[in-house]
């Protein structure tokens, strides 16, 4: 998951740093005063604490071992500000002293092992176990925090190592850096993360948070707010009518006469079960709508689309409240 | 710093006569922690040393060092890469630390590159003219040099660093960054550095309490609940120690400032004559 200098451009490894900047400036400014006076220590102490995480064998199925990031506890126990500036304290320390990670990756490292891992974690952890979650809730939601933001982070390194033949050739198109495309990368990274070092993670940091709850429930950063990701939804929310400016149809969801044209034949199946459910909104939009009104069905489909997400979520967190 | 000569490897009066490799999760969390405080405190040996780069003023070292590594990372020479392994290489018994220590740090991101560079030179990946082949796999001219290539790239890279952090003993290490980067950041990885032994050693002692308390190997329920109980335990205390740090500095008048207590050396010649060259070798990759 360290991704080794040489492996990423120095265009790639410039534009990371410029990214890490404000976020380590924001980070350390909030972390600063979410932790006041003893913000020095207990980072410090946090970014060690994931040191010794990520030395640790866990022991698996087979008897054999595998080591986990801790990212995810880390997020959960400080809060997502102060595990970012953390993790790159220790991301930085394993680069220089011990020769883990490169120094010239290291802003991309930081982008994807604290900022990336401490941000996605957390927050899929906060809305799992919103309200009044009991252990079990609680359990489930530290696992699935960290088995999703490890493969999210696995995405990321896969995508940036993956993008090097096409960003840094020489004259003669060779690549310069990291040399398999996506094709090779994506599931060179994602399949072992999925199935092998994801469920460490999971099971890892659900175990630690359990048991950190029994012992202590004040060791976990359990009242921070919300509000930077209702923000973020907010403007995601927004920018969905940027859709209306797009042109041709999506890779992958042809009409049976899109797919005639590009194949020469419709498969059976599909030609079979196709026009099976149009849904209630068939293609967001309403039977002869066009132009501006279609274009107002459209944001009125995705808004209901996110009211029915948010009803769900809110009657499965009210039924699920062990 | 010298270090005592029990510490440096096995004895083969003493010893046994090969070295058991860990096989349970315990013994391996044992070897991981030992070797990682060994690894640090042979590197402060290494630092200490009366060598070339070991004298020069840390600013300068690690400005110098920055320098090279860019210049490795932009070059797209093979001919120049090579030329910087081979001063790298060179230094490194100017130093007085010595190509084994060198390749001992370098070896295991080598070996995982080398590894993942291997069907780079197959015909699958890269086509190009065959050199030989069997089964319908053959090994191509253009895959050989692609592979190669980017190997020398990681391993010139790697080797840079390595003899940075062979050469630079701590303590200057975090003056000179401070000098380069916000004090906040460098007091705090400074801080960490220090707690990262101290809670090593806390996984040490209670990986040995538990292994000296275990006469058969543990069903692996029990072993990942002892896990997470350490882990939670560490966490724990990392916690309490770090209000107790906090409490310590705020009685001795830490308001939140950091104040360094040492002054900047003024660059002496050498630092320049380093500064110069390595700014020359950038230069130079750039046209390259």
């Amino acid at each position: 998951m360290h991704i080794p200098d040489g492996y990423l451009s120095p265009a790639t490894c410039g534009v990371f740093y410029a990214a890490m900047f404000p976020v380590w400036y924001y980070a350390s400014k909030r972390a600063e005063r979410e932790l006041k006076l003893k913000q020095l220590p207990l980072l410090a102490l946090g970014a060690a604490f994931t040191f010794v995480i990520m030395m640790f064998n866990i022991p698996i199925p087979g008897g054999s071992t595998g080591h986990m990031t801790g990212g995810a506890v880390v997020a959960i126990a400080l809060g997502p500000w102060a595990a970012i500036v953390g993790l790159s304290l220790t991301l930085s320390l394993q680069a220089f002293f011990f020769g883990d990670g490169g120094l010239t990756t290291l802003g991309a490292n930081c982008f994807n092992m604290a900022f990336l891992m401490c941000l996605s974690s957390y927050y899929i952890y906060r809305v799992i176990a919103f309200g009044e979650a009991g252990s079990a809730r609680r359990l489930f939601a530290a696992g699935a925090a960290a088995y999703i933001a490890i493969n999210l982070v696995a995405l990321a390194a896969a995508v940036e190592l993956g993008v090097q033949p096409a960003i840094a050739q020489g004259p003669d198109g060779r690549p310069l850096y990291a040399p398999y495309p996506l094709s090779v990368t994506v599931p060179a990274m994602v399949w072992p993360h999925l199935l092998f070092f994801g469920p460490i993670e999971a099971v890892g940091t659900a175990l630690i948070v359990s048991y950190a709850r029994r012992m202590d429930r004040g060791l976990l950063h359990e009242g921070g707010s919300l509000k930077p990701l209702w923000i973020a939804l907010l403007v995601l929310a927004v920018l969905t009518p940027l859709g209306l400016f797009a042109t041709g149809t999506p890779w992958g969801e042809w009409s049976p006469e899109e797919l005639m044209r590009l194949l020469g034949y419709i498969p059976a199946g599909m030609e079979r079960f196709g026009d099976g459910w149009r849904g209630i909104l068939p293609d967001y939009s309403l039977p002869g709508a066009s132009g501006p009104f279609g274009g107002l069905i459209y944001i009125l489909s995705a808004l209901l689309g996110s009211a029915l997400v948010v009803a769900f979520v809110y009657i499965w967190g009210r039924l699920w409240k062990r | 710093m010298r270090l005592p000569d029990w510490l440096g490897g096995p004895r083969e009066d003493t010893g046994p006569v090969r070295r058991l490799k860990p096989t349970g999760f315990l013994e391996k969390n044992i070897a991981g922690f030992s070797g990682a405080m060994l690894k640090a405190l042979a590197t402060e040996e290494y630092a200490s040393r009366d060598g070339v780069l070991q004298g020069l003023e840390p600013r300068a070292k690690l400005l110098g060092f920055f320098l090279l590594i860019a210049a490795s990372a932009i070059a797209g020479s093979g001919l120049f890469l090579s030329g910087v392994l081979l001063f790298v290489s060179a230094m490194s018994i100017k130093t007085r630390v010595g190509l084994s220590p060198l390749a001992k740090r370098v070896l295991p991101a080598f070996v995982f590159t080398f590894a993942v560079s291997l069907p780079v030179a197959l015909s699958a990946v890269t086509p190009g003219r065959e050199l030989v082949g069997a089964f319908g796999v053959a090994v191509t001219a253009e895959g050989l040099r692609l592979a190669g290539f980017f190997i020398l790239r990681v391993a010139t890279m790697l080797t840079l660093a390595s003899l940075l952090a062979l050469t630079t003993r701590q303590a200057d290490f975090f003056r000179g960054l401070g000098r380069m980067i916000p004090g906040f950041f460098a007091t705090a990885l400074f801080f960490t550095f220090r707690y990262v032994f101290i809670l090593i050693k806390s996984a040490q002692d209670a990986t040995l309490a538990r292994k000296s308390r275990t006469i058969r190997r543990a069903v692996l329920r029990e072993s990942q609940r002892w896990f997470a109980s350490r882990a939670a335990l560490i966490l724990k205390r990392s916690f309490s120690m770090a209000e107790e740090v906090n409490m310590a500095m705020i009685s001795r008048g830490f308001s939140g400032r950091i104040v360094s207590a040492y002054g900047a050396a003024p660059f002496a010649g050498r630092d320049y004559l380093w500064i110069g060259f390595t700014s020359f070798v950038l230069f130079l990759s750039l046209g390259i």
